[in-house]
């Protein structure tokens, strides 16, 4: 009984064949990665989304003309979920604030890229515990079972700032020691719970803060800020790894020089910008530290 | 021993037991509520008290009296004086107005009020005297109406009558002055006619907490729809008659707290060792089935806020 030997070889035909494939699918893989049709960017919902998808649809606007591809804005449905967002919505970029930018970094590996200086001349932000003037609570020890409302579990302002300041201040477990805590979805929404008595206390960015104030003088004689954090990133773009390098580089160029141009600034303004600066990942280590001292499982907060 | 003195002995040993028991069970307690009437969910708030003071003192021996008069000083002071004719041990008082008739009447049963506006501000004090009051920011109040609409004039309805209404009225008479929004005031009484037309003045109507406010509500709310005037009021819209935006403190959990502060007293606690309680948590309604019949439209982000909201 004979039998061939197995083969261990493809012949020449077929190594041509899977040569010519693997060439077509690298043109076409490169042209991907070079000239995707368009440009899909994810940002944070903030309170008034009407408002704010018409001040960033003017960045998207101001972004198609210099990088040559449409680019086109999506408001996620809430912060956190980022990992998941980014396969079930397929961004090729968002803008990040500083907890879903530090999961974005440590799971997915993503650059930041370049990061808003505010209004204020202000290229950080800083989470801020506030109550109503009239409520008597100076310090954590008057806190106890006052009714406390967050923004979202993946906000550091909103959220990893208040937990991590509690536990600092040696309450092993906030949520606890506090009454009843809920989340308002936004920093506005924080701030108008404290103001209407709908909570004793709140957390917030700053620079919401400055805004409602900014918008109605009086919130100012209302509301007493308690403490505030250390320096933080502030919200800030994160681009796809596998977005070609010189569409990134475009990107970040046009950015970067929006302050150059009138038309530049004029939407700067409208998202409440001076300019954008370059930026990068050490920025979030002062999280990484937060999240720590809050004893934050931030996996579990990252799925939520 | 002989019988007599066996009988003389054993009388003393009773005595000296009745004597030494404590005072909530040693008779029947009575306590007195004064609950003006035209406070909008009485029956609801009454029985929230009496449960309450029956969980918290399930061993005393209770009997409740609510005197409901109309909520002025003469009526107010003469319930004051029945109930303690009729031998009340504690006095429960409704408002600031009803606080005040009672501790003018200069009576020695303890007080304690309840629903009383700011009590820290109120124009009363006393050692015998503990309570649960309630503090609305009253700049919110306006604050909201503005996310409404452009607000130039106001018209803030009170009563006269009731002390805490009228604290309202002030504080928000200052605040529209520094916020440069002309108040128009509209100082309604029971039974005399409304001044309709100075109520539809304002941009806007403002319902401080008031019994007779409450009283003349769905009157008010016709001449608001009529004008196409938003409304906010502080205190629940109970029957839903209206107003497009309601921000308040539960009247039930202010009663709750009273009960309990009730129980405390008749387990022999002194007034002056049982510190005042001040609501502050409050409750935020929209009520855009409302809001929709005077075309005004209620944004989004506001009613993403809201603790409850009327379709």
């Amino acid at each position: 009984m004979t039998s061939s030997a197995p083969q261990s070889g493809m012949s020449a035909t077929g190594k041509l064949i899977l040569t010519g494939l693997f060439m077509l699918l690298l043109t076409f893989s490169s042209e991907a990665l070079a000239k995707p049709s368009e440009l899909l960017l994810g940002i944070e919902p903030e309170h008034n989304i009407f408002t704010q998808m018409e001040n960033y649809r003017k960045l998207a606007g101001y972004l198609t003309s210099k990088v040559g591809i449409p680019v086109r804005l999506t408001v996620m449905s809430r912060y956190g979920q980022v990992l998941q967002r980014f396969k079930s919505l397929h961004l090729d970029g968002a803008l990040l604030n500083s907890y879903t930018a530090t999961l974005a970094i440590d799971a997915m590996g993503m650059e930041p890229v370049v990061r808003p200086v505010n209004l204020a001349g202000e290229a950080q932000s800083q989470g801020v515990i506030f109550t109503r003037h009239d409520s008597g609570i100076k310090q954590v020890s008057d806190m106890r079972g006052k009714s406390f409302a967050f923004v979202d579990p993946a906000t550091t302002e909103g959220y990893l700032f208040p937990m991590a300041y509690l536990r600092r201040n040696g309450i092993t477990s906030p949520r606890s020691y506090l009454g009843q805590t809920f989340f308002t979805g936004s920093h506005a929404s924080a701030i108008s719970a404290v103001l209407d008595g709908r909570a004793d206390l709140g957390a917030a960015k700053n620079e919401a803060f400055s805004r409602q104030i900014a918008k109605d003088p009086y919130i100012a004689k209302d509301l007493v800020i308690i403490t505030r954090s250390e320096p933080l990133p502030p919200t800030t773009l994160f681009l796809k790894n596998d977005l070609a390098p010189e569409l990134k580089q475009k990107i970040t160029n046009a950015l970067l020089a929006m302050v150059e141009s009138g038309e530049g600034r004029e939407i700067l303004r409208s998202i409440q910008a001076q300019r954008f600066i370059r930026t990068g990942r050490s920025e979030y280590d002062i999280v990484r530290k937060m999240a720590t001292e809050a004893g934050l499982n931030r996996e579990r907060i990252a799925t939520q | 021993m002989p019988a007599t003195s066996r009988n003389f002995a054993l009388s003393l040993l009773a005595l000296l037991a009745w004597l030494c028991l404590p005072a909530s069970l040693a008779a029947n307690t009575m306590v007195g509520v004064i609950m003006p009437s035209t406070t909008p969910n009485a029956l609801e708030l009454q029985r929230v008290f009496r449960e309450t003071l029956k969980s918290e003192a399930p061993a005393a021996d209770l009997e409740i009296v609510f005197q409901r008069p109309f909520p002025d000083a003469v009526a107010l002071s003469n319930a004051t004086r029945k109930l303690v004719a009729a031998g009340a041990d504690l006095l429960v008082t409704y408002g600031t107005t009803a606080t005040i008739a009672a501790l003018n009447e200069k009576i020695k049963p303890p007080v304690i009020y309840s629903g009383v506006y700011d009590p820290d501000n109120a124009p009363f004090a006393g050692l015998n005297l503990t309570g649960c009051g309630y503090k609305i920011p009253l700049t919110s109040l306006l604050r909201h109406l503005r996310e409404l609409k452009q607000i130039n004039t106001i018209s803030i309805v009170y009563c006269s009558l009731e002390n805490d209404t009228v604290r309202q009225f002030n504080e928000l008479a200052e605040l529209t002055k520094a916020q440069q929004i002309t108040l128009i005031p509209i100082n309604i009484k029971s039974g005399e006619e409304l001044d309709k037309e100075q109520l539809s003045k304002g941009d806007a109507i403002l319902f401080t907490s008031g019994n007779v406010v409450n009283l003349r509500l769905n009157e008010m709310l016709v001449v608001a729809q009529a004008h196409q005037q938003p409304s906010i009021g502080i205190f629940p819209d109970l029957n839903e008659a209206g107003v497009t935006i309601s921000l308040y403190n539960s009247p039930q959990e202010q009663s709750r707290k009273t009960g309990q502060i009730a129980a405390q007293i008749i387990a022999g606690k002194q007034p002056r060792d049982i510190k005042p309680e001040i609501l502050r948590n409050t409750e935020l309604v929209f009520n855009l089935r409302g809001a929709k019949s005077i075309g005004v439209n209620i944004p989004f982000q506001m009613v993403a806020e809201a603790s409850r909201v009327i379709k």
